[in-house]
């Protein structure tokens, strides 16, 4: 057997409860990671599996506004193996008993390229939409959510956009769900066939057209795209790969991997301070065994051998638990997730994320284990002369020990699996522990200052306190992260609601209105008026297009920070307006001049002044759109600063005038001035008289808004009491640390004759100052967090709320004294003879 | 790492001297305390002859327990030389001097200093597995009979008496065979009889003329048994 064995096995007698806590903090964070990895692993997996399915075929076009053109479509049938076109709109579902969004979707014969789409009780979707119509009433496969929302049952009759269906069938699986995922339980699935002839399409209407095409053997989707570009260079269509199948989600995934792998980042942090308190208490009472051991003639790196063994022994234990854990958890979840999802989820053994989540666990453990180690396999065994070693009495590290942490630190932040501007979260994180740690290191000496001013029992504690800085301000920094999220948390949510119940309800347009035509403008604006006489309509016309190129270059060029890059990203609405209709309290011009009459027909443009200074767009540069696939050039006149969260309609860009005559458009309107209840009624009437419009009643989406909110607050909250629970460990090592020094003090005391009273009240005061200097700063450093989000990010006015800081303070002040006081309890019971007898 | 060999400077002192030197050899040995502000040691000389049994004395504080940490390399002086076991002591690193102790140098302090982890057994045992011996656990059963103790050997410390516990630690500090026995007061913390059993046990052990013994005591009733007698004070020794 080798010394270090020998040595460990008898050192692994002692108690390791504490090990035992941190380990299992560490196995937690471990696990957690390990599943957000894996799942996210699995995801991408599931996703390449079936993205032809998702998206409908290897590549997908979409066209807003204009049908694809017989040349189009005959080249793309020549050039695929397989071809299917299908239309997509949002329209209002109305039946007997209400009206609702739906999410109208054609299907042709050779609908789907890929998978299968089916009814439930058996069948294939085509067989039921592809029957005859009778009487006007067209075959229609519905979700269960739509029948549910109108109140229907199969077989019932009911309009959408204009066009009467019949509820024939169930959609049991669609293999190529809504993109935006938004409206994927309120489908309306026709055949094309009967949509043409129900003659409800007109211009102006927002309907997407996908053409989606197999690619043909031996050609890849780059090849077939750049094709697709020459053939056609002005198609004005977005096209996605498969790689993109279903890009909502994806992102979703994407950003929960992110957050999800942050904050088991910082529980593993957390687990790893933990881990160091829990070495660093059990080092101090192995000092002497430790002088001994060098006394015999073992050197300092046997001691470091045996001390880090035994950490390795302890991490591994819980990483290796936690990565089990983590496997088995996404083993039992991919099922259950599967029924939620457009897709099915498959697990996979990525073996990939499961050994990062190890090693990042010994990593970080490392980080927080080697000092400690290392500062104690300094113990001299001189001091064992005089009784006994004290840890006070040994050297710092040495340059070369503080490079080899910071060499560990950083190998961890480089294998961080986080998008590398994510990273700086982690980090951030990190300066905020070291932030809190010096303000509660800071606080602890504080209390020490007060100390001489206090009657005995107290000062007593309050001397302990400033004593005992070290430990205090471990248990700060840990628990600090997990509280002070939790301040910012509530605050920002308080705050959040407060603007949403107040500001937002009051100056948000009651109801917005999308796809009006023309013609029906005005039979709108009256309609509103006689469901309520202060009904203010303003209706602006809209085109949808897309900008091709700015200053003469083409947008492919452009690399705009991400808040701006979707207004180059495909689709959006255009208006126009002949005079100053768009410039307002709300939307200043800061650039250039509004158009008066004398223009000469030059078509003119006033561009938001942020997103143009972000691409770098100035007064007098060209902006080419396309719309409906014909280009059209339109200079900047001015740029105005929109206050957009004021809610009024407002558009990135605004021409002087139609970008050329007969352009086929639609209305966009926003409704003021009326009640929630009179808006509902419009929007129940709108269903018979306006079919094709798209009403969308604000409270409704303010309630979701709101529901929104309150469900992610909650999921913050649970991740953040996630992380707590993984601090409570290094509480109670920090507790346990000082617990042997508060025991002799105890004994101490009560030899020279400090009753049991004096002795509990000394040892609660220490608890509760120590309790106050871990959480005061914390959840300070929370509000500020809050007012940064609420104050400075979304430009809000910012509430301290300080009521619920006081209350989270309380809160946590009293888990400390129930943590600490059975210790204090325990000490007090003890009787001092065994400890006075093993010196 | 037990079969590392003895430091290069140990492997300096001349081989062919190494069997008239003395185990201990000290000259002009100073040490101080505080930045000089404590001054222990002053011009300290010091000679002990291999096999010499000698007892050190002198008031509390001055300088005795200072004296063997120098000699057993745990303190270095600010001058002098020290040859402990014909090693030079003030030239040899951290290591080396753990690996000197390893091999050649046996303490007993007052205090006992077992390991509480361990059993008794496993308390000798452990500078035989330091040196990587394979025949660790009968050496330490050996060991522990021969103090009495072998009844004990599953006990750990906190199971034993004080007494018990000081037969325990020198049964550690014979178990390796070292050259040189080093004690501090191991009997200051022990009733009058116990620690006249101790020093039984310890001379017994000692007997055959073999192992040096250097001993710190304040019982003038053990002087006779020691072959010389030296006393500190003022910083220098006094040979009685
Ligand atoms: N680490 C130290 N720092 C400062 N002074 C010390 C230290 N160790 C010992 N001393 C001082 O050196 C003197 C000798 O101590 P010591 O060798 O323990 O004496 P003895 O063993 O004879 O009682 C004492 O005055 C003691 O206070
Ligand atoms: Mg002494």
């Amino acid at each position: 057997m080798s010394p270090a064995r020998f040595v460990v096995r008898a050192e692994m007698r002692g108690k390791k409860e504490l090990f035992a806590l941190a380990a299992a903090a560490m196995g937690f964070a471990t696990a957690v990671l390990a599943l957000v990895l894996s799942l996210a692993d699995s995801f991408e997996r599931s996703f390449a599996d079936s993205a032809r399915e998702l998206l409908g075929g290897d590549v997908s076009i979409r066209l807003s506004q204009r049908d694809f053109s017989e040349e189009e479509i005959e080249w793309l049938r020549a050039n695929s193996a397989g071809f299917s076109q299908m239309r997509a709109a949002r329209m209002l579902a109305s039946g007997k008993n209400g009206a609702r969004i739906a999410r109208l979707k054609t299907a042709d014969d050779s609908y789907p390229l890929f998978g299968k789409a089916t009814v439930k009780g058996g069948g294939d979707v085509l067989a039921v939409i592809g029957g005859g119509a009778e009487d006007g009433i067209y075959p229609a496969v519905v979700s269960e959510g739509l029948l549910a929302q109108l109140s229907l049952a199969l077989g019932d009759v009911f309009s959408v956009g204009g066009m009467t269906v019949s509820a024939a069938a169930l959609i049991a699986t669609e293999p190529d769900p809504d993109p935006t995922l938004i409206l994927n339980d309120v489908l309306v699935l026709v055949h094309e066939k009967h949509f043409l002839a129900a003659g409800i399409v007109r211009p102006g209407l927002l309907i997407s057209r996908y053409a989606r095409v197999q690619l043909p053997p031996e050609t890849g989707e780059e090849e077939w795209r750049a094709r697709l570009e020459e053939r056609f260079p002005d198609g004005g269509w977005r096209v996605r790969g498969i790689n993109r199948a279903l890009p909502r989600l994806q992102n979703i995934v994407e950003d929960a991997r992110e957050f999800l792998a942050l904050a088991a980042l910082t529980a593993m942090l957390i687990a790893g301070v933990g881990i160091g308190g829990a070495m660093s208490a059990f080092l101090s009472s192995r000092l002497r065994a430790i002088a001994v051991v060098k006394m015999l003639g073992g050197s300092a790196r046997l001691i470091r051998i045996i001390y880090l063994f035994m950490a390795v022994f302890v991490v591994g234990a819980g990483a290796l638990a936690g990565v089990v854990f983590g496997q088995a958890a996404l083993l039992f979840a991919a099922p259950k997730l599967s029924e939620h999802l457009p897709l099915t989820l498959t697990a996979i053994w990525s073996w990939g994320a499961l050994g990062k989540a190890m090693l990042l666990a010994f990593l970080i453990s490392a980080v927080f284990v080697l000092p400690p180690v290392m500062h104690y396999a300094r113990a001299n065994p001189l001091a064992l002369f005089s009784g006994g070693a004290r840890a006070d009495d040994l050297p710092g590290l040495r340059a070369g020990e503080r490079l080899l942490v910071a060499g560990v630190a950083a190998a961890a932040v480089v294998l961080v699996p986080l998008e590398g501007d994510d990273k700086i979260f982690v980090l951030g994180a990190a300066a905020a522990a070291g932030t809190l740690f010096l303000l509660s290191h800071l606080a602890a000496g504080l209390a020490g200052k007060f100390a001489k001013k206090a009657p005995p029992p107290f000062s007593w504690g309050l001397l302990a306190v400033s004593r005992n800085r070290r430990q205090a301000a471990a248990s700060a920094m840990s628990l600090g992260i997990g509280l002070a999220a939790l301040a910012a948390i509530s605050n920002v949510e308080g705050n959040f609601n407060e603007v949403v119940e107040g500001a937002l309800r009051d100056e948000i347009p009651a109801m917005f209105m999308i796809g009006v035509l023309p013609n029906q403008v005005e039979g709108l604006r009256e309609m509103l008026s006689e469901a309520d006489a202060e009904a203010n309509m303003r209706a602006v016309p809209i085109v949808r297009g897309r900008i091709t190129h700015l200053a003469g270059k083409p947008v492919s060029e452009y690399d705009p920070p991400q808040e701006f890059a979707w207004i180059l990203r495909g689709d959006r609405g255009f208006t126009w307006s002949e005079n100053d209709d768009f410039v307002g309290e709300n939307s200043r011009i800061v650039e250039g001049e509004m158009w008066g009459g004398d223009d000469n027909g030059q078509l003119l443009a006033s561009f938001d002044a942020e997103a143009a200074e972000a691409f770098g767009l100035e007064v007098g540069d060209a902006v080419q759109i396309n719309i409906l696939g014909k280009p059209a050039t339109a200079t900047v006149a001015n740029l105005r600063l929109i206050q957009w969260e004021r809610f009024d309609i407002n558009f990135v860009v605004v021409l002087s005038r139609p970008p050329f005559a007969n352009v086929p458009h639609g209305y966009f309107a926003a409704v003021r001035g009326i009640s929630e209840q009179a808006a509902r009624r419009a929007q129940r009437e709108m269903g018979e008289r306006f079919a094709n419009v798209t009403p969308i009643v604000s409270g409704e989406v303010v309630d979701a808004a709101q529901k929104m909110l309150a469900k992610i607050a909650a999921l913050l909250r649970a991740v953040t009491l996630l992380l707590l629970s993984g601090a409570i460990p290094v509480v109670i090592a920090a507790l346990a640390e000082s617990r042997h020094r508060r025991l002799r003090d105890s004994v101490a005391m009560r030899l020279v004759g400090t009753p049991a009273s004096g002795v509990t009240l000394a040892a609660l005061t220490e608890l509760a100052c120590t309790a106050l200097v871990c959480v005061l700063p914390a959840v300070l450093f929370g509000m500020a967090g809050g007012w940064f989000v609420i104050g400075a990010i979304f430009d809000l006015p910012w509430n301290a709320r300080a009521g619920e800081a006081a209350a989270l303070i309380a809160q946590a002040v009293a888990f400390f004294l129930v943590l600490g006081g059975i210790s204090v309890f325990r000490i007090v019971r003890s009787p001092p003879y065994p400890l006075l007898r093993n010196d | 790492m037990q079969d590392e060999k003895l430091s290069s400077a140990a492997a300096v002192a001349a081989p062919s001297a190494e069997a008239e030197e003395p185990a201990i050899c000290a000259r002009g040995v100073c040490l101080s305390f505080g930045g000089g502000t404590v001054a222990v040691l002053s011009d300290l000389d010091l000679t002990v002859a291999r096999g010499e049994k000698v007892a050190l004395t002198g008031p509390s504080g001055s300088g005795k327990t200072s004296l063997l940490a120098v000699v057993s390399g745990l303190l270095r002086p600010d001058s002098g030389t020290v040859r402990t076991c014909s090693l030079p002591v003030e030239t040899m690193n951290e290591d080396e001097l753990a690996k000197m102790r390893r091999d050649k140098i046996g303490i007993v302090f007052q205090h006992f200093h077992l390991m509480e982890s361990m059993t008794a057994l496993e308390n000798v045992m452990l500078p035989l597995e330091l040196a990587g011996r394979e025949d660790a656990e009968e050496k330490a059963r050996e060991s522990l009979s021969s103090v009495g103790m072998a009844r004990r050997v599953g006990h750990f410390p906190s199971q034993l008496s004080g007494g018990e516990r000081q037969r325990v630690a020198i049964a550690r500090a014979f178990a390796p065979g070292p050259e040189l026995l080093l004690a501090d007061e191991p009997t200051g913390n022990l009733d009058f009889d116990t620690g006249k059993e101790i020093l039984d046990v310890l001379f017994s052990l000692a007997e055959g003329g073999e192992q040096t013994i250097f001993f710190i005591t304040h019982n003038h009733e053990l002087l006779p048994r020691f072959g010389r007698v030296c006393a500190l004070r003022g910083g220098r020794l006094e040979t009685r």
